[in-house]
């Protein structure tokens, strides 16, 4: 029971994260990045890469987060910025085209086999009253996720998150005010790659990464991200978190082949009845 | 036909890389022009319609097997794209429920037929099941918009492929069944399965022309490009969103029947996200929201994948870059390169020149 | 006006029809006709393989061996004086494209055989085309048994392997068996072995049967729910990222018992699979089609050799010993049809190895016989065991019960 409760919390923190870096990302420049999966697992690489050639842990970690946060602001330069005033349609193929390209260039430079990112606290445990054991890095996923929400958070209580703010209620407005919508997409998108290398980045200290594992985790973000509304969020961490917790549930007592469809069902829920994410009204000042 | 041609002019009148940003609300709304319609009388355009109809008929008498077989693969991802596009370039709503609607068809006909009901018949059936679902999924569209619409069809689309895994007893869940397949007594499977692709395809695009260059095409873009303001317009504008949804759902699990047949073994992995990015490719580089598009769009993606068949290791990769460089250089779409050269002001020239001549 | 063209359309196909009727009347094909691919100096062969995508290291693999065998006969002057013309299509382990590539190989590039073509679940959708052009597929890399004129299985398949490890079970005196299996072809194979081989067990129980969502790194419900009914042995039907989690999750929690998956979920004889479990990995049995393993075996050894020259990824993995055995036992089978390569021929030959096997030493003898089953030609796997770091051979190839 205890067991279930946590690994359920260490994958919702996976999915509270991603959401919340698809929610930063689609604030500010209004894009539903499906790639930011693989822009986490491109970081994860470099990590991987770096701590496999020697380099001390807490350093390959940095460059990880540093790795996550430049691709970000490049892909908001070189490619979305542009399209912008065309619409949905190119801006959606253009996240698409990039999974595409980043997983194969992954699967190019590391190949295809899974990696993990082993940390120094990897493969530890906690032992607790009745024979039950937690792993030292499910419990790192769960306070990162958590420092990571209260960040994100506090980031939007800036300046800048303000200005963000008020970019995406209206463009227009916002140039008005003197507010320079290029340098906040390009600080937005950062922040998603930061976050979405941090996710990888537990993920596979934790469990294992390949070019085959984004297509689920992205997946469950944008679960997460819609539980939020795509706006709020406290609405998309929360939401995260019960999902993990939820699948972990419905695998342990109905059946374990039916945790994907669960999942669909409470995005379908959502949206249904509340298309603006289950936080509305409930939190008047979140962003 | 005039009002056609005034609405060319209208979408026209706003370059597509200078429009207000509150165009991109109304999305592809810039960079669509339904069929050109400059000169040439409808009569040079049946005996255009005619030879390419006969050409494609000679096919399968002049070439080999494969060959047949990738105009087939190309045809049903045509036929495929006419409903995509119908619902994302002209009614304007990503709905991404068309990879699953598409295994609808490909499911239903194959079951339909174990059932005893004869193949041609499962075609309109599976059809008509994949519209009612199409409706079901494009309910959310009356609150939603944009992104929202995108992520709910998505979902409901994966909720569908899942559905299918679990109805182990009629698909044979996630392992797969395989499709009888129908033939024409006396010629080869592959030509026989073609012969009926080229039909449908035919009747489909004759059809979906009618209806999109007349008023139902007409309105379907002023529903679209009218965006908030349709609530003003009434009951009317939502009713026009549900009925894409359903014809697009329709003309998806058509497609579908015929994928079935051409797949022969058909199970629910090859309708996720594997399908639906090639289907978005295809929708986006014929042209959200031209008529032919589709064509265009599916015979490029098709001929791309056997042409970077030889790239080995990079193909991936190429793919997914010149995807990328595409949207970056023309976000209208291939087929708006033709539009771009001539509406260019060298061209201009020329055609200046010309009549000053 | 509209008129014209009509009748023009009318003439043409009127002429085209009795022009060129032959291109798409069926002919049923005898198979007594002269095969295609077939010239004095030259056999073609080609075969489909997942070189890209999700399964590409297997898909290199298979290459390898592929051309490693094809050199190899070459260069001692090809099949019968005949030189090997292989062709390898890529099809980035997507089942449209498998398909599209058999029809090429056939009505394109005029193969006579299809031979070790990959791409599990899209295989399935060529049987019904090979079946009317009546090319040979020799060897497909693990599909089920299509029980088929044209279609050899030369390794043992998915649901052969957990057979032989369930009779291995059986016989250590385990009683309690849960499986962790995947909702697509692993998982339709793992149910068949189970369907066939419990009831020759009837001490032995499935205590636990759990789904494991396909591309999901999340495997504590599965690994959670078995633990829970205690079995004494965990058989794993899933991919290789999913086994090594499986292995790790195991472990960690104080499962003791032996773990098993078949040489794709496993990656017998390679890291693929030990190599992200770790220590987890430790005493984790997998199945083997081909002997990669042991080290005493001169016709391995001979690969080895030949593997270590081959300039490419992947030349010495167990899925290169297997297509290099493959495409060895085809060189071996065209010898003995001798001058007539009629696909009549072929298929009275392969199903007469039951009287006079093909024994390479490499894989188990391939001992075709006539139809219904006698296409699985090889009903034995070995069992190989991962231990101190190395894999050994736990069990010779073995029949199941």
């Amino acid at each position: 029971m205890l067991q279930t409760i946590v690994s359920g919390l260490e994958s919702g923190s996976w999915f509270a994260l991603l959401g919340l870096a698809i929610v930063v990302v689609m604030k500010a420049a209004d894009v539903p990045n499906f790639a930011m999966a693989e822009m986490g697992l491109v970081a994860t690489y470099v990590g991987i890469s770096l701590a496999a050639a020697g380099v001390p842990f807490w350093i390959a970690v940095l460059a990880t987060l540093i790795t996550g946060a430049v691709i970000g602001v490049l892909i908001d330069i070189a490619l979305m910025r542009r399209l912008s005033s065309y619409g949905h349609f190119p801006l959606l193929l253009m996240t698409i085209g990039l999974t595409l390209a980043l997983n194969a260039v992954v699967g190019l430079i590391w190949g295809h086999d899974p990696r993990s990112f082993p940390a120094p606290w990897t493969g530890a445990a906690v032992q607790i009253g009745g024979g039950v054991a937690i792993g030292v890095s499910q419990i790192v996923s769960i306070i990162v996720g958590l420092i990571g929400a209260v960040a994100i958070t506090a980031f939007f209580r800036t300046q800048v998150g303000a200005q963000m703010r008020a970019v995406a209620e209206n463009r227009s407005t916002a140039r008005l005010i003197g507010v320079s919508a290029g340098r906040l997409s390009a600080i937005a998108w950062a922040v998603g790659g930061f976050i979405a290398a941090v996710t990888v980045m537990l993920q596979a200290q934790s469990a294992l990464v390949s070019t085959l594992s984004p297509a689920s985790l992205i997946i469950y973000g944008f679960v997460a991200a819609t539980m939020g509304g795509f706006t709020s969020l406290l609405g998309t961490f929360v939401g995260g978190l019960a999902l993990g917790v939820i699948q972990q549930f419905v695998g342990a007592y109905i059946s374990s082949a039916v945790q994907f469809s669960v999942a669909l069902l409470v995005v379908f829920l959502v949206l249904i009845l509340r298309p603006e994410g289950f936080t509305k009204g409930m939190v008047l000042r979140d962003v | 036909m005039s009002e056609t041609a005034q609405q060319v002019a209208a979408a026209k009148a706003v370059p597509p890389g200078d429009g207000p940003s509150g165009l991109a609300g109304a999305g592809i709304a810039a960079n669509t022009v339904p069929g050109r319609t400059t000169g040439g009388s409808s009569t040079r355009k049946g005996i255009i319609a005619i030879i390419v109809l006969l050409a494609l008929f000679a096919v399968p008498f002049v070439a080999n097997t494969y060959v047949v077989f990738v105009v087939s693969l190309t045809l049903v991802y045509a036929v495929s794209t006419l409903g995509f596009n119908l619902l994302v370039g002209w009614s304007g709503q990503i709905g991404l429920a068309h990879a699953a609607l598409f295994a609808v068809g490909a499911y239903g006909s194959a079951i339909g037929v174990e059932y005893g009901i004869p193949f041609l018949l499962t075609i309109p059936l599976a059809g008509i099941v994949a519209a009612v679902l199409a409706l079901v999924i494009g309910f959310p569209a009356i609150r939603l918009r944009g992104f929202f619409l995108a992520i709910a069809t998505l979902a409901l689309g994966m909720a569908i492929v899942e559905l299918l895994t679990m109805a182990r007893p009629l698909t044979g869940g996630g392992g797969g069944m395989s499709v009888n397949v129908w033939s024409l007594p006396g010629i080869t499977t592959a030509a026989s399965t073609y012969f009926v692709v080229l039909a449908v395809a035919a009747i489909m695009f004759f059809l979906m022309r009618r209806a999109l260059l007349g008023r139902f095409g007409r309105t379907l873009q002023a529903v679209r490009d009218l965006g908030q303001l349709t609530g003003s317009l009434g009951v009317s504008a939502l009713r026009y969103r549900l009925v894409a949804f359903a014809l697009s759902g329709f003309i998806a699990a058509v497609a579908g029947t015929l994928y079935g047949q051409l797949q022969t073994f058909i199970f629910p992995a090859m309708f996720q996200m594997n399908l639906l990015v090639p289907m978005l490719v295809m929708v986006f580089v014929g042209g959200a929201g031209s008529m032919w598009g589709p064509v265009v769009g599916a015979a490029f993606a098709i001929v791309l994948i056997e042409f970077f068949q030889d790239l080995g290791d990079q193909q991936a990769i190429a793919y997914g870059l010149v995807l990328m460089l595409a949207i970056s250089v023309l976000p209208g779409g291939l087929t708006s390169l033709a539009r771009r050269v001539g509406d260019s002001r060298f061209m201009a020239r020329l055609r200046r020149r010309e009549v000053a001549e | 006006m509209v008129r014209r063209p009509f009748f023009v359309a009318v003439a043409a196909v009127t002429a085209m029809f009795a022009a060129a009727c032959g291109n798409v009347a069926s002919s049923s094909s005898s198979g007594g006709e002269t095969p295609p691919g077939i010239t004095d100096d030259q056999i073609t062969i080609g075969a489909t393989l997942p070189l890209t995508g999700t399964a590409a290291v297997s898909g290199q693999g298979l290459q390898a061996g592929m051309k490693i065998a094809v050199d190899e006969l070459n260069a001692a002057g090809g099949i019968g004086g005949r030189k090997i013309n292989l062709v390898i299509l890529d099809d980035g382990f997507t089942a449209d494209r498998v398909v599209t590539n058999v029809r090429r190989l056939v009505s394109q590039d005029k193969v006579y055989a299809v031979v070790a073509p990959a791409g599990s679940q899209g295989l399935p959708g060529t049987w019904q085309f090979i079946a009317q052009n009546g090319t040979p597929v020799w060897g497909p890399i693990s599909p089920a048994d299509p029980k088929q004129r044209e279609v050899f299985l030369l390794s043992a398949s998915r649901a052969t392997q957990g057979r032989v490890a369930i009779d291995y079970f059986a016989k250590q005196g385990i009683t309690k068996i849960a499986v962790i299996k995947q909702d697509n072809d692993l998982g339709v194979s793992m149910k068949q072995a189970l369907d066939l081989q419990l009831p020759k067990h009837p001490e032995m129980q499935l205590v636990a049967d759990e789904t494991q969502p396909v591309g999901s790194t999340e495997v504590s419900v599965a690994v959670n729910n078995v633990l829970a009914k205690q079995p004494e042995a965990v058989l794993l039907a899933t991919d290789n990222t999913s086994v090594a989690l499986i292995l790790k999750a195991l472990r960690a929690q104080g499962f003791t018992g032996p773990i098993y998956a078949d040489q794709g979920g496993g990656g017998t004889g390679g890291p693929s699979t030990v190599g992200p479990a770790g220590d987890a990995a430790e005493g984790f049995i997998a199945g083997m089609q081909a002997d990669v393993v042991s080290t005493d075996n001169p016709a391995v050894e001979h690969w080895r050799e030949l593997a270590k020259k081959y300039d490419g990824e992947q030349g010495e993995s167990g899925f290169s010993l297997q297509t290099y055995s493959f495409v060895m036992a085809f060189a071996e089978l065209v010898k003995r049809l001798g001058d007539d390569l009629s696909y009549d021929n072929f298929v009275k030959t392969a199903e007469n190895l039951r009287n006079d096997p093909i024994k390479l030493g490499t894989i188990p003898d391939i001992e075709c016989g006539p139809l219904p089953d006698g296409h699985d030609c090889v009903i034995s796997a070995g069992l190989a065991k991962y231990t101190g770091g190395k894999w050994v051979v736990e069990q010779q190839f073995t029949a199941p019960e």
